[in-house]
């Protein structure tokens, strides 16, 4: 049995201290891994990034995260991947770390994804510079995540992403906001090279529970759709 | 606006304005997170009445738990 706690888009500030600590206290006794879905901070600041890792120090359990579009936002992401993993954190981008759990294997693949939007409706890499620059960026994320899926053997296999690879955990967003939310593209990563659960963030009025084309369960766990400082999925392993 | 702002970056909380008056709704966790988008908005836009309708929610301890097979 491996259980998972997950949380996205907790969206740490200089002034959170105190705010999530107190609901970690039995964290242990429940979970036998923390992930986090990005977002961790408000507008991407050492200083907010500082006030998490405060929050973390000695949670009891692994922690691994995945950094948001928020986590960028003041251009010092490679400072605050530092700065997490310093503390302990783990940070993936298109890569995969183990984690023994009770005499299994678990393997989380991370990235942050991007948007794009979905079959049927997405962008193409088609005209301007821009355009296609946008949608090749969300073509390498799902072509390294595939990548690191592929690389990773273990027992049981979880995406960590922040953006969404299906509509279904976006539905309560304004629709015509989709293609900055995610992309189908991640989710054809997942169904090709396989895993047993995928956790994202980033939709905050979205939905929790998903399923990729080919069958992977897909869980939202943005915080302010779990309502609740993780939610736990236990794989049966 | 509150998302773009860069002091607030604020996802959960919508403006609503009508006439001089602007609504402020949605949910944060913190007081002081409330205090401060209100204080903000205030100060961005200093002709209108700010009206705090917004929310604080604090996250509880994780409960909820779901078994995949």
């Amino acid at each position: 049995m491996i259980r998972i706690a997950a949380v996205g888009d907790v969206h740490f500030g200089e002034d959170s201290g105190g705010t999530l600590r107190p609901h970690l206290e039995r964290l242990p006794e429940r979970a036998d891994v923390l992930l986090i879905a990005g977002d961790l901070t408000r507008i991407g600041t050492i200083a907010e990034a500082r006030v998490l890792v405060e929050e973390l120090d000695g949670v009891g359990v692994p922690t691994i995260a995945v950094l948001g579009n928020h986590d960028h936002h003041s251009d010092q992401a490679p400072q605050i991947r530092a700065l997490l993993e310093d503390a302990g954190i783990r940070v993936l981008e298109q890569e995969a770390t183990t984690v023994p759990v009770n005499g299994a294997c678990l393997a989380v693949v991370g990235a942050k994804g991007f948007g794009g939007g979905f079959s049927g409706s997405s962008g193409t890499a088609f005209g301007e510079p821009e355009m296609k620059q946008f949608i090749r960026a969300t073509e390498a994320a799902a072509a390294g995540l595939e990548s690191a899926l592929r690389d990773c053997a273990a027992d049981a296999r979880v995406v960590l992403l922040h953006y969404s690879p299906v509509k279904e955990t976006l539905h309560g967003e304004a629709p015509e906001i989709y293609p900055f939310l995610g992309s189908f593209l991640l989710a054809r990563a997942v169904d090709t090279a396989g895993a047993d659960l995928v956790i994202h963030g980033h939709a905050h009025g979205g939905a929790e529970k998903g399923v990729t084309p080919g069958g992977v369960r897909v869980r939202n766990v943005a915080e302010p759709v779990i309502r609740e400082s993780y939610r736990v999925y236990v794989l049966d392993r | 606006m509150l998302a773009l702002d860069p002091r607030l970056g604020e996802l959960d909380v919508h403006a609503k304005v009508v006439n001089h008056d602007i609504y402020l709704r949605g949910c944060v966790t913190t007081d002081q997170r409330r205090e401060a988008i209100v204080y903000t908005v205030a100060e961005l836009y200093p002709d209108y009445r700010v009206h705090d309708e917004i929310g604080v929610v604090h996250p509880v301890e994780g409960h909820g738990g779901e078994q995949l097979t």
